[in-house]
């Protein structure tokens, strides 16, 4: 508890320019201000350096003879930093100092009566002087975190992000669920734009992270559990057996020969669906393979791994083959914990599957592929003549995947250009409704452009069917000459969109990680693109949307960078959090719902307790508390209570009336304060205070002003999905149809009651609303309770 | 199948992907593509939309429909424009079969084949039973009858 200090405030009124003296008479100000109690000092200085009032402030606060300050005026931001940066240094608590720019809240701005204007300065500094009496000196909060990172998912975008925190010093550990690393990628045989070997880069950040020693590999694993709070997670995961020896096996490959089951090689490739009725295979993708195998999709760890549910029972050859009798085939799964700070997941994309798409008969044909086996059909391709290549097969279309995968334009180009070096001779239908190849891919497109042969149709065909010499009839209309096209194929390649892989959807239900409408992680797209909602877990990569290998390691990386603070040993959190009051608190667990980022948990009395690591501050929790149990620190119930308090809603008489405007600060404010900067005409009706979000306005606030008398009480959150606390304004919404009913009982018309969404630069609007708001709270007549 | 007022709202959703004339069973009869007669609507050419010769070749088989990425209602739009084009006196097209079929089921809620039979014979007269010969004779060399 912080000991009762008596309150001795000083009230420092910066005349900038003889600014404010023009607008108002501020020998009157002050002389109303005489009588304000708690106040020790009161001063009006129209020169910032001589004489200097800061070393005469920082003798008195030495001298004990205050302890609080009020600024009030238009201070340089540069300048206010400075003052705080020097009355910290006398010994001050930054937080028990009060800003109160009279000119941002319409003073000096329109042709408004001077009195008025006076009288409204007199209640401004009075509103901040309340504030200022209740403020409480605070602390920074640092907790000790943990300097190492989890990865989940070891494919492109984990493995270069493991490397980049492992330069940076940091610990990693990186869990993969195949036998091998590598993902998706590795299971690619060429890159555009350079139609390169992905290997190679793969190779180059596995060689990284060996050099560095720093990152903890771990396959066949999956998370179970996460707990703790960001700065300090723990992780529960299983560890698949792998029935080999990690640490003896030197893969010669003599098991390989000694085993005498062959298996159908799996993941080393995606499929998109089930085989299950796929005719004769013209290609086999992935091939035969015995059980015993090198790891998956990439060679490394360079461990084998034993698909045990394929051995024959009690089949022990590959344990007799083996020289250094590291073939260990009673290995059970095991459990592994971790601590790290931060979790970052790359749990990347699967196919989709294009069964679905039944019009195009993929596996059912054997000569139609996805653009993913084309892959390797395009590195050794058999005798073709004509090849066709769908795009958007199934994207872009309401039936089945209603966006745009971004990558697959790129792709059939980069296969087509690939396919024409080894067979020039072969015939290429690209079938499209758009070619997107944004940036650089474009050069691309060009180039495919002026390969001979290669026919770009645009209109999608409607069906496939099969001909009696094996090879597909095709009907398209090509929609620029309006012609219809009959054409006979040997190939046919579809070009699948991207979803989220399994391991998203099974993470996003382990962690309770909010998803969009397709299933990709959400964020907030302009802002904090790699955000999870929820504190130190980030998501970078395939797992938050459609993207190519390049734009997943930039986003891999920008999801390292966020989670830093986390691994950095300590945890700083600014003093602003949320402190409840359990003396009030009923355990309605409101908070606990409404936190938009989940950082509740119950205490040991079933009371609800802030995460404070996994807090945003963004308040919206002392929005929700019914019995405003709930304070943000510098934002509690009471000083926001002494503000309202302090407005004499009568000061313009009783048919004026007087607005009361709660700004949300990361639109509606700035909106207020460009309102003056730009000289608008502010009416002197309208008072604001500044919020952390709408949503963190308690309905006790808005029923507390009304009934003091306040005719109109203006709520100004963000627009519609902008906000950047996640639902804001919706909170507000919900909560502003609860009050309308309390309201009601107290006669009190629900319309005194108003949102309204601003944009950051809505000065003008913010101008407009407040004025045409005053006139149709005229048209109401005055508030019942207005003295 | 709700049969609309109005035709022209729904097409603006058209991406003209062209899934809708490569699977059309009776585009290939007819100078426009169902996609081309949409493409009308979408700028505005109402009277080149209701004169195109395809809403009388149109089967109303939905396969069209089904197909749509956009879920445009092809068929349905096919089946609103017959009726502008009737309402606006675009259509060249005899019309008399459709008009008693019609009329038929507006009096009664039902068919009676015989009556539809005697008009459909007597719309011709004087012709019609000569034409009904020749075809007679055409059949019976070929031996269908």
């Amino acid at each position: 508890m912080i000991p009762k200090v008596i309150p001795k405030v000083g009230i420092f009124i910066y005349d900038a320019g003889g600014r404010l003296s023009r607008a108002i008479d501020l020998a009157e100000v002050v002389q109303r201000l005489a009588k304000a109690k708690n106040v020790t000092r009161r001063e009006v200085f129209n020169n910032l350096e001589a004489p200097d009032p800061i070393s005469s402030i920082q003798e008195d606060l030495r001298a004990g003879r205050l302890n609080r300050i009020l600024w009030v005026g238009r201070f340089p931001d540069a300048r206010r930093r400075r003052i705080e940066g020097e009355l910290t240094a006398a010994g001050l608590n930054p937080y028990l100092q009060e800003w109160c720019d009279l000119e941002e809240q319409g003073i000096g701005r329109g042709d408004f009566d001077r009195a008025v204007q006076a009288q409204k300065a007199i209640i401004l500094i009075q509103m901040a002087l309340a504030r200022t009496r209740l403020l409480a000196p605070l602390m920074p909060l640092e907790i000790p975190a943990v300097d190492a990172a989890l990865i989940i998912g070891g494919g492109v975008t984990g493995l270069h992000t493991a490397a980049s925190l492992a330069d940076l010093g940091k610990k990693v550990f990186l869990i993969e669920k195949e036998s091998g690393v590598g993902g998706k990628v590795a299971a690619l045989r060429r890159l555009y734009p350079l139609i390169c070997d992905p290997h190679c880069g793969l190779e180059f950040a596995l060689q990284k992270l060996e050099k560095s020693g720093r990152v903890e590999i771990h396959t066949l694993t999956r998370v179970k559990t996460l707990a703790g709070s960001p700065g300090n997670f723990s992780v529960r995961v299983e560890k698949q057996p792998r029935y080999v020896d990690e640490q003896k096996c030197i893969a010669c490959g003599e098991c390989i020969t000694a085993c005498p089951k062959e298996i159908q090689a799996g993941n080393t490739f995606p499929l998109a669906g089930d085989f299950s009725n796929r005719g004769q295979q013209v290609w086999n993708p992935n091939g035969l393979e015995k059980a015993i195998h090198q790891a998956r999709p990439l060679a490394y760890p360079s461990t084998y791994v034993i698909e045990r549910q394929h051995c024959p029972p009690e089949c022990r050859e590959c344990q007799k083959a083996c020289p250094t009798r590291a073939v260990e085939l009673e290995q059970t799964a095991s459990e592994l914990e971790f601590k790290a700070g931060a979790v970052l997941i790359a749990t990347g994309w699967d196919p989709y599957p294009l069964t679905r798409v039944e019009e195009y008969g993929y596996g059912v044909y054997p000569n139609v592929v996805t653009n993913l086996e084309m892959e390797h059909i395009s590195e050794e391709p058999p005798d073709l003549q004509e090849v066709g290549f769908i795009q958007c097969a199934g994207s872009r279309d309401e039936r089945y995947l209603n966006y745009c995968s971004s990558v697959c334009c790129s792709i059939t180009l980069k296969q087509v250009l690939h396919l024409k070096e080894k067979r020039p001779g072969v015939r290429c239908y690209i079938f499209y409704q758009d070619i997107r190849t944004s940036g650089f891919d474009e050069e691309l497109y060009q180039r495919v452009k002026s390969l001979d042969q290669v026919i770009f149709i645009r209109g999608d065909p409607a069906t496939v069917k099969p001909e009696e010499n094996g090879r597909l009839r095709v009907r398209a209309e090509d929609t620029f000459s309006g012609k219809e096209l009959d054409l006979h194929l040997d190939l046919l390649v579809l070009a699948g969109g991207m979803v989220p892989s399994e391991g998203s959807r099974e993470l996003a239900h382990l962690l309770k990680l909010p998803q969009n409408s397709y299933g990709f992680f959400e964020a907030h797209l302009p802002c904090h693109p790699e955000e999870s909602q929820r504190t130190g877990i980030r998501a970078g990569g395939a797992c938050r949307g459609p993207m190519n290998v390049v734009h997943s390691i930039e986003s891999g990386h920008r999801a390292a960078f966020d989670v830093l603070p986390f691994l950095s040993g300590t945890v700083r959190l600014e003093p602003t959090y949320p402190v409840l009051n359990l003396t009030k608190c009923d355990k309605c667990k409101r908070c606990m719902e409404e936190c938009p980022y989940a950082s509740f948990y119950f205490d040991g009395n079933g009371f609800p307790v802030p995460d404070l690591a996994k807090c945003r501050q963004c308040g919206n929790c002392v929005g929700s508390c019914p019995l405003f149990a709930v304070s943000l620190g510098h934002f509690t119930v009471q000083q926001v209570a002494s503000q309202i308090q302090a407005i004499k809603s009568g000061f313009l008489g009783k048919e004026e009336p007087v607005v009361l405007a709660f700004l949300c600060k990361n639109d509606a404010y700035p909106a207020a304060k460009g309102a003056a900067e730009s000289g608008l005409p502010i009416p002197p009706n309208v008072f604001f205070i500044k919020v952390p979000c709408a949503g963190s306005i308690n309905n006790a606030f808005i029923a507390d002003a009304l009934g003091f008398g306040i005719d109109g009480v203006l709520i100004a959150g963000c627009q519609d999905d902008q906000c950047h606390y996640v639902k804001g304004n919706q909170l507000v919404k919900t909560r502003k149809e609860n009050l309308a009913e309390k309201l009601q009982k107290m006669v009190i018309e629900p319309q005194r009651v108003r949102f309204e969404s601003l944009e950051i630069r809505d000065s003008r609007r913010y101008v407009d609303l407040v004025t045409s708001y005053i006139a149709e709270l005229k048209k109401m007549g005055p508030n019942p309770f207005k003295t | 199948m709700v049969l609309a007022e109005d035709p022209i709202p729904k097409v603006f959703s058209c991406v003209q992907c062209g899934r809708c004339s490569s699977g059309c069973p009776v585009a290939f009869e007819s100078v426009h593509t169902p996609r081309k007669v949409i493409r009308f609507l979408q700028m505005g050419l109402l009277e080149e939309a209701g004169k195109s010769p395809f809403l009388w070749l149109c089967a109303m088989c939905q396969a069209c429909t089904v197909r749509c990425p956009r879920r445009v209602e092809v068929a349905e739009i096919m089946l609103g424009l017959r009726r502008w084009g009737i309402e606006r006196k675009w259509v060249r097209k005899d019309l008399w079969y459709y008009m008693v079929f019609k009329e038929m089921i507006e009096k009664r809620g039902k068919i009676s084949e015989l009556r539809l039979g005697l008009v459909a014979a007597l719309h011709k007269i004087p012709l019609h039973p000569i034409e009904d010969a020749i075809l007679f004779f055409k059949l019976w060399r070929r031996g269908k009858i």
